[in-house]
């Protein structure tokens, strides 16, 4: 059995993903003095039907309402998406999918997390032409 | 295996998914004081039409995931993961069903029922 290394907050609870085209979008809001751990993912993309018009890249209001302002430039190319941390470092590089195929990150042990943020910076993730959906399962962790 | 965070009411036992199409199906029932927690899943899509998508929900109606689409035959596999770490969970007191559009959905899910 793998002891897990850090304490975490609370018992997992997955969160529901719906994010629209081109549009960054703050899933996990930072919390100081926490890491954000994902350890799991299952979702797909959506295409933006042809012709339909594509809007410009825009922030999304944090879970708490407030304005987002991200350093992150978009947007990004195609069927695609890339995770970045609240603060716009990359978690990761332009991930292209198929639409229609599925996206999972099977479910992992909690110290082996996909993704990890610095602490106090919460997970972002911007969106190319598709929409994203699915379930994402992360833990707060303090360091 | 990471050790379970609360108690299990059961061995995990994989169950049948069968869920026609254009339809919200009940996959697990409600349990008073429990919660579902799914673990893993194996299944794919059949199209019965253009713009498949399913969607996961409490047997209260609230989306636990988004709406999500699919190529008619795609396998999709969740794999078995910890216990403590479900791919979805109900909250206590709620069940557990899928809504399938333009296509069914077949295969084999895992679950608990869990008393937080």
């Amino acid at each position: 059995m793998v002891k897990p290394l850090v304490p975490w907050t609370h018992d997992v609870v997955p969160l529901k993903v719906e994010v629209a085209p081109d549009t960054i979008s703050i899933l996990v809001a930072a919390v100081a003095g926490f890491q954000v751990w994902v350890t799991g993912l299952a979702a797909s993309l959506t295409s933006v039907p042809e012709g339909s018009p594509s809007p410009s890249p825009s922030p999304s209001p944090s879970p708490s309402g407030e304005e987002y302002e991200a350093p992150i430039s978009g947007p990004i190319p195609g069927t695609a998406i890339q995770f970045f941390t609240t603060t716009g470092v990359e978690l990761t590089g332009i991930m292209d999918v198929l639409e229609g195929l599925p996206i999972v990150w099977p479910s992992r042990n909690i110290d082996e997390p996909y993704l990890r943020t610095p602490t106090g910076t919460g997970l972002v993730v911007v969106t190319g032409d598709c929409s994203f959906n699915g379930t994402l399962s992360y833990f707060l962790v303090r360091p | 295996m990471v050790k379970p965070l609360v108690p299990k009411t059961h061995d995990v036992a994989p169950v049948l998914l069968a869920a026609p199409a254009g339809a919200t199906t009940a996959l697990v029932a409600a349990a008073a004081g429990y919660q579902v927690w799914v673990t893993g899943l194996a299944a794919s899509i059949t199209a019965t039409g253009a713009g498949m998508t399913i969607t996961f929900k409490d047997s209260a109606g609230t989306a636990l995931t988004g709406v999500m689409s699919y190529l008619a035959g795609t396998p999709i596999v969740w794999p078995q993961g910890p216990i403590a770490l479900p791919y979805l969970r109900t909250a206590t007191g709620l069940g557990l069903s899928v809504t399938t559009v333009n296509c069914t959905l077949n295969g084999t899910f895992s679950y608990f029922l869990v008393k937080p």
